[in-house]
C-alpha cells in the first residue's frame, strides 16, 4: 500500500491472527481436553472463536466456566484453562486441582494466561505447591477488532486499576498490542502520547522495539500516526448524555461487544418475541451504518423515509406481471426485504424506548444543567438541581456524573459546597459512599477546590502515588482557548462541527486536542493548552512530516499514510468515536480506534463506585 | 579452565533445570551430560583414546582439557565457577538452544584448544589423559562454529564473574525470557534492579524486583529503600490488596504515612459487616483509631459518627416493626408489609420508612421523622422530598397539606415548601393523586412558563387553561383549545374561558 493512501486498514486480519494462534495452542496441548474459561474472557474470545472452532478445530470435549465456587469438575483426563492472570484466578484452579489430586484423579493440567503470564500467577500456583502438576502457557490476545475502525482489548478494569492504583501491569499488553499491529500494518512513523500512562507505553514500547540496526522503512506503512491518549485527560467528555444513535443505544442498552460486532440486547417489547432479541450492530448492516453517527433528533426521520421505501419495495409484489419478474423478485429482493424489515423494526422499537425513557426522568431538565455546567453558566440553578437530584435517591450514577462535571469544569468545588454536596449524598446513598468520594477524590473526578498558591508548589508525590493534578487539566482556561463550546447553533442534521455529537452544545475535549496533534504533526498546542505539570506527560516522535504543498511546489519525499491510530487508555465513548469519524470526513484522515475498553459515564462511574451493603430501600 | 567449560556446556544442555546440575558430581562422566547423538561421538573418541594410550586410572580421569590438560578437581571452586557460568549460559547464550546451532561436544572441546591460558599444563599432562586432542580434519571442518564460539566463550569468560548486567535481566523479564535475580546479592544490585525495572513501566517486571527486595534484605531496609519509589508502592500495594494481606497492607499503609488511605482501608472493612452490633463496634473502634486524630478527616468523623446514630435507632425500630408485622394484628404493616429490614439503610430512606409507618410516632421516640431530622440535622429540603414522598405513597394528601402548611403574618393559613411546588406536584402526579390537588399545586408555581410546561406534562388541563387566561393570551388558548378533544371536560372549560367577557385578552 503506497504510503500516502488513505484507505482503511483492515483490522480484522488481528481476528485471523488470534484465531490461528488459539488453534496452535490449544492443538499444541494433545488430545481431547475440557477447556475452563474465565469469565472475563468469554466476550473477547467470542469475537475470535465459537463452540464449533473449539469443538471441531481444536479438540475440546467439554467447556466450562471458572467459578470459585465450584471446587472440582468432572471431566476427562485433560484440561485447560483459559483465564486472565489474575491471583483470584490461580488461587481458584490451584483448588480445584488440589482437590482432585485427593480424589486421586489422573489428569493433565495446563495453564494458559491471557495476554500472557505474570510473575504473581506463577509465584501463586508455587506457593500453592501445584507448580508441579500443571504447565503454563500464554495466549496474547490484546486487541480485537470490533467494527471495521474499532479494536477493543476488552479490559474495563485497566482504568480503575491505572488512574485510581497505579498499577503498571497492563501497560506492557498495550505496548505489545501496538507491536502487533505494527507488524500487521507497517512501523508507524508519528507517534504521539499525551499523558501521563501514554508516556509509560509509549517508553515500553520503545524499550520493547529496541535499538533499530537498520533506518526504518516507512514505505509500506498503513498507518501514519499513533496518538496514545489518557482518559484522565478528558474526563468532562464520557461524562456527558450521548445523544447520537450509537451512544445513546449504549447509555440505555448497553452494547455489550459480543461476537465479531457490537450487540445490543432488545428486550420482549421491542423484538416482539418471547425472549427478547440480540441484534447485531455493525457497519454491515446498511440502515445502522447510516443511523448510528446521527443525532438522536435526525434519526427518526430517516427511520419513517426507510419504512416508506421498504413499504414501497414490499408493495413491489403486487404489480408483478411475467413469471420472470416473480422469480426475479423472490430470488432477489424478497430475502433482503425480510431482513430489513426485522432490522427497520428493532431500530423504530430502540428509539420508541429512548423517547420513553428520556421522557420519564427529566431528560430536558438534566440535558440542560449539563450544558450550563459546560458552558459555566448559571451555576446557580445548576447547584440546586444537583441537590434536589441527590435528594430525590433516583439515579445514583446520574447524580454523581453531575457532581463531577461539576467540579471538573469549575476545577474544583469550594470548600462549603463540597461538604455539603458530600453530606447530602451520604444521607441520600448511604455513608459508605464516603469510599466513592475517597476514589473520586483521588481521581480528581470530584474535589475540593484548592487555592491557587498551593496548586504552584510540587506536591507530594509520593504520598498518593498519583499526582492529584494530572491529568485534570484547567477546564475554564481550554474552553475558550479550543472553542470547545462552540459560538454559533449547529446544524443537526447537516452538522460542520464536530460538537454536533453533543447537540451543539460541546466539542469533545479529547478529539479537539487529537485534532490539534494531527493538524500540526506535534504537541506543542496540545502541551500549550494542557497546564501546569502536564507538560512532562507529553511526549512525541515524529519520523515523517507531511509536506505542506504550497502554491507551484512539487511535494517531494515519502508522507506518512493519512491513517491515524488512536488508542485511549483507559476507555473511550462512541461519542468519541463518532466525533472521531466526523473529523475523518472533515480532514480526509482515516481515524482507527483502538481502546482498552468501549465505556460511557455509566460504567466509568461505576468502576468506581463502592458498593454499599444494601440497595436502597423501596416500599411495596 | 576446561572444568569450567564442562560446566558450561552442561549449563547449556541442561538449562531447564540448571539449578539442579550444580549437584552433578565431579566424576559423573561427561558423555552423560550430552544429548545422544553427542554421546555417540564422545563415546567413539573415547574408544579411539583408550587403544592410543592405555594408561591406568583413566576411568577415574574424566574431566579434561582438550589441550591434553586433565583438571584439578578442586569442589569448592567448581561449585563457584558451576554456579556463576551456569547463570550466564542461562541468560546469554539463548541461540544455541535450538539443535542446529548447538554444537557437539567435540568441536566444543576443540573450542577450549584456544584457552592457552591454562595454568599447569605440565603438572597436568602426568595425569595421564585418556582422551586425545581432536584430528586436525575436524577442525576445518567446524572452523566457523568454533570461531563464534570462541568469541561466546569470551564473553562468556568475561561475565563467569561479573555476571549478567542487571539492565539485560531486565529486558529479559520485559520479553518474557527466562531470568534469575539470585545472582544479586548486594544491595546495590538489587536497587538497580528495582530501579531499572521501574524504568520499564512493566508492572510484572516492578513487582518481581520489589518482592526479591523484601524476601532479601531485611524490612528495615526494604522499607527504607521501597518507600522513595512511588511506582514501586503502588505495585506492592495492589499485590497485597489483590492477595488480601490485610496486615502488611496497614503496615505499609501506616510506614508510608498515608493516613487517609489506611482509614478507608480499615472504613472498608467496617462498613462491609452485615451484622448491625459487630459492625457499630468495628465502626466505633475504627473512628477512634483512623478519624478521630486527623484535622483532614474531621467531617468523614463527624459521618461516621452520625453512621453510628443511626444503626443505633434502626436496630430497636426494625425488631419492633418486625414483632408488630408477625403478629399480624390489623394495621399499616398488614396493608402494606415490610420487605426488608431497615438496619443498613441510608438517613433518607430511614426518614421515608418512618413517614410512612410511624408518621404519628411522637417527637420524642425513635422511630418519629422529626426525630430523626433532628439526629442528622436534615435541612427543609431533605425532609420535605421524603416525607411527602412517604405521604403521596399512603395517599394521605391532607397530611401534605398540613406539612406545608405555615401561619402567615396575619393568622392566615399558607402553602409553602422548600421543594418548589413543581416538584411536589410531581410526586403528587406520580402516585396518581387526583388532579385538583395536582392542580393546586401547579397554581402555586410563581413562574407561569414553567408552569406550562410542567402542566402540559402531567396533562393538568385545568392550569394550563387558567394560566393562559391569567396571561390574557388568547391565541395560545385557541390553539390549545382546538387541541383538546372536542366535548370533552377540559374542552368545554377552555371554550368557556374563552367567552368570557372579564378577560382583557393581550392577543
Amino acid at each position: 500500500m503506497a504510503a500516502s493512501s488513505s484507505s482503511t486498514p483492515n483490522v480484522f486480519r488481528l481476528r485471523e491472527e488470534s484465531r490461528v494462534e488459539l488453534k496452535r495452542i490449544m492443538n499444541s496441548f494433545d488430545g481431547r481436553k475440557d477447556l475452563v474459561i474465565d469469565p472475563k474472557l468469554m466476550q473477547q474470545l467470542d469475537r475470535i472463536a465459537n463452540v464449533t472452532f473449539l469443538k471441531k478445530e481444536c479438540e475440546v470435549d467439554k467447556i466450562f466456566k471458572l467459578d470459585p465456587l465450584q471446587k472440582a469438575i468432572v471431566g476427562c483426563a485433560k484440561r485447560l484453562y483459559l483465564v486472565r492472570p489474575k491471583i483470584s484466578n490461580m488461587k481458584c484452579i490451584a483448588d480445584q486441582i488440589l482437590l482432585e489430586k485427593s480424589y486421586k484423579e489422573e489428569r493433565k493440567y495446563r495453564i494458559v494466561m491471557v495476554p500472557r503470564k505474570l510473575y504473581l500467577c506463577e509465584m501463586i500456583l508455587e506457593q500453592e505447591g501445584v507448580f508441579g502438576y500443571c504447565e503454563i502457557d500464554e495466549f496474547h490476545l490484546d486487541l480485537v477488532a470490533v467494527d471495521s475502525d474499532i479494536m477493543s482489548m476488552e479490559i474495563p478494569d485497566y482504568f480503575r486499576s491505572f488512574f485510581l492504583d497505579g498499577e503498571l501491569s497492563w501497560m506492557h499488553t498495550v505496548a505489545s498490542a501496538i507491536q502487533n499491529i505494527q507488524k500487521l500494518m507497517g512501523l508507524i512513523p508519528n507517534r504521539y502520547a499525551i499523558g501521563r500512562g501514554a508516556k509509560m507505553c509509549f517508553e515500553l514500547l520503545k524499550r520493547l522495539e529496541g535499538n533499530r540496526l537498520v533506518e526504518p522503512d516507512y514505505s509500506k506503512s498503513e498507518i501514519g500516526h499513533l496518538i496514545l491518549f489518557d482518559r484522565d485527560i478528558d474526563y468532562v467528555t464520557p461524562l456527558c448524555t450521548q445523544v447520537t444513535y450509537e451512544g445513546l443505544l449504549d447509555d440505555i442498552f448497553g452494547i455489550t461487544c459480543v461476537l465479531i460486532h457490537g450487540f445490543v440486547e432488545f428486550d420482549i417489547n421491542i423484538s416482539g418475541k418471547e425472549q427478547g432479541a440480540k441484534v447485531l450492530l455493525s457497519s454491515k448492516d446498511v440502515l445502522y451504518d447510516d443511523i448510528r453517527n446521527r443525532h438522536f433528533t435526525n434519526v427518526f426521520d430517516l427511520l419513517k423515509t426507510k419504512a416508506k421505501e421498504l413499504q414501497t419495495l414490499s408493495d413491489k409484489r403486487h404489480g408483478l406481471s411475467s413469471v420472470t419478474e416473480m422469480k426475479d423478485f423472490v430470488a432477489n429482493d424478497l430475502k433482503n426485504l425480510k431482513q430489513e424489515k426485522q432490522n427497520l423494526s428493532y431500530h423504530i422499537g430502540a428509539c420508541e424506548r429512548i423517547i420513553e425513557m428520556k421522557a420519564k426522568a427529566d431528560f430536558e431538565e438534566y440535558i440542560q444543567t449539563e450544558h450550563s455546567l459546560i458552558e459555566g453558566s448559571s451555576l446557580r440553578s445548576c447547584m440546586n438541581y444537583i441537590e434536589d437530584t441527590i435528594n430525590k435517591q433516583e439515579q445514583l450514577i446520574g447524580t454523581l456524573r453531575l457532581m463531577c462535571l461539576l467540579s471538573l469544569t469549575q476545577d474544583g468545588v469550594p470548600a462549603r459546597d463540597y461538604r455539603n454536596i458530600k453530606t447530602w449524598f451520604l444521607h441520600s446513598h448511604g455513608f459508605e459512599h464516603m469510599l466513592t468520594f475517597y476514589n473520586m477524590k483521588k481521581l480528581g473526578l470530584f474535589k475540593e477546590q484548592t487555592p491557587v498558591f498551593q496548586s504552584t508548589k510540587p506536591l507530594p508525590k509520593m504520598a498518593t502515588g498519583i499526582d492529584p493534578l494530572a491529568g485534570n487539566s484547567n477546564f475554564k482556561a481550554l474552553r475558550k482557548r479550543l472553542n470547545l463550546v462552540p459560538s454559533e447553533d449547529v446544524d443537526l442534521k447537516n452538522p460542520v462541527d464536530m460538537s454536533y455529537v453533543f447537540s451543539g452544545a460541546y466539542s469533545p475535549l479529547s478529539c479537539k486536542l487529537i485534532e490539534q496533534c494531527i493538524s500540526r504533526e506535534g504537541l506543542e498546542e496540545v502541551t500549550k493548552s494542557l497546564i501546569g505539570g502536564d507538560r512532562d506527560t507529553c511526549t512525541a516522535e515524529v519520523q515523517l512530516k507531511t509536506v505542506r504543498v504550497g502554491k507551484g511546489q512539487v511535494r517531494s519525499g515519502p508522507a506518512p499514510a493519512k491513517v491515524v491510530l488512536v488508542y485511549f487508555l483507559g476507555g473511550c465513548t462512541y461519542s468519541e468515536i463518532i466525533a472521531l469519524r466526523f473529523l475523518g470526513k472533515k480532514t480526509g484522515y482515516t481515524f482507527l480506534i483502538a481502546t482498552t475498553a468501549i465505556i460511557n459515564g455509566q460504567s466509568l462511574l461505576k468502576s468506581i463506585v463502592e458498593r454499599p451493603l444494601c440497595p436502597n430501600y423501596n416500599l411495596p | 579452565m576446561w572444568k569450567k567449560f564442562r560446566c558450561f556446556q552442561f549449563a547449556m544442555d541442561e538449562e531447564d533445570d540448571y539449578w539442579g546440575s550444580s549437584n552433578v558430581k565431579k566424576n559423573r562422566a561427561t558423555v552423560n551430560v550430552f544429548d545422544e547423538k553427542v554421546v555417540f561421538e564422545a563415546a567413539s573418541d573415547l574408544d579411539k583414546l583408550r587403544k592410543n594410550l592405555k594408561t591406568p586410572g583413566e576411568e577415574e580421569v574424566e574431566c579434561v582439557n582438550w589441550d591434553d590438560t586433565p583438571v584439578i578437581t578442586r569442589p569448592s571452586i567448581q561449585q563457584k565457577a558451576l554456579q556463576t557460568s551456569v547463570k550466564v549460559s542461562d541468560s546469554s547464550l539463548d541461540p544455541f538452544r535450538g539443535p542446529t546451532v548447538l554444537p557437539t561436544a567435540p568441536e566444543r572441546q576443540k573450542s577450549s584448544l584456544n584457552w592457552s591460558d591454562e595454568p599447569s599444563i605440565d603438572s597436568i599432562v602426568k595425569e595421564n589423559d585418556p582422551r586425545p586432542p581432536a584430528p586436525a580434519r575436524k577442525l576445518t571442518k567446524h572452523e566457523e562454529e568454533i570461531n563464534f564460539l570462541c568469541s561466546e566463550l569470551e564473553k562468556a569468560k568475561k561475565t563467569v564473574h561479573s555476571k549478567l548486567p542487571v539492565k539485560e535481566t531486565v529486558t529479559r523479564m520485559i520479553t518474557g525470557l527466562p531470568y534469575s535475580l539470585e545472582q544479586y546479592r548486594s544491595k546495590e544490585e538489587k536497587l538497580e534492579l528495582l530501579d531499572r525495572a521501574i524504568e520499564t513501566h512493566d508492572g510484572n517486571a516492578i513487582i518481581a524486583a520489589v518482592l526479591f527486595l523484601k524476601r532479601t534484605v531485611t524490612d528495615k531496609i526494604f522499607n527504607a529503600e521501597f518507600a522513595i519509589r512511588p511506582d514501586a508502592i503502588n505495585q506492592y500495594l495492589s499485590y497485597l490488596r489483590a492477595h488480601f494481606q490485610q496486615t502488611e497492607l496497614e503496615n505499609m499503609l501506616g510506614l508510608l504515612n498515608r493516613s487517609e488511605e489506611m482509614a478507608m482501608v480499615k472504613y472498608k472493612q467496617a462498613a462491609s459487616i452485615v451484622d448491625a452490633v459487630a459492625k457499630t463496634g468495628k465502626l466505633k473502634s475504627c473512628l477512634d483509631a483512623h478519624f478521630k486524630c486527623d484535622s483532614q478527616l474531621e467531617h468523614d468523623a463527624s459521618m461516621i459518627q452520625q453512621q453510628l446514630d443511626l444503626l443505633q435507632i434502626q436496630r430497636p425500630i426494625d425488631s419492633a416493626d418486625e414483632m408488630e408485622q408477625t403478629s399480624r394484628k390489623p394495621g399499616i404493616f398488614m396493608t402494606h408489609p415490610r420487605v426488608v429490614s431497615i438496619v443498613n439503610q441510608s438517613v433518607l430512606t430511614t426518614l421515608y420508612y418512618c413517614s410512612f409507618y410511624h408518621h404519628q410516632d411522637p417527637e420524642n421516640t425513635y422511630a418519629s421523622p422529626l426525630f430523626i431530622r433532628k439526629q442528622h440535622q436534615l435541612n427543609d429540603k431533605q425532609y420535605q422530598w421524603s416525607v411527602i414522598r412517604a405521604q403521596a405513597r399512603l395517599k394521605k394528601w391532607d397530611e401534605i397539606n398540613s406539612l406545608l402548611q405555615v401561619k402567615g403574618w396575619f393568622g392566615g393559613i399558607k402553602l409553602k415548601t422548600s421543594i418548589g411546588f413543581d416538584n411536589v406536584a410531581d410526586i403528587l402526579h406520580k402516585h396518581f393523586a387526583p388532579m385538583k390537588e395536582i392542580l393546586k399545586f401547579l397554581m402555586l408555581m410563581d413562574d407561569a412558563d414553567k408552569r406550562l410546561v410542567l402542566a402540559k406534562k402531567l396533562k393538568c388541563h385545568e392550569a394550563i387553561i387558567e394560566t393562559y387566561k391569567a396571561q390574557k393570551d388568547r391565541r395560545s388558548l385557541e390553539t390549545y383549545a382546538n387541541s383538546l378533544k372536542v366535548q370533552s371536560q377540559e374542552w368545554f372549560y377552555a371554550k368557556d374561558a374563552l367567552k368570557s367577557s372579564t378577560i382583557k385578552w393581550k392577543t
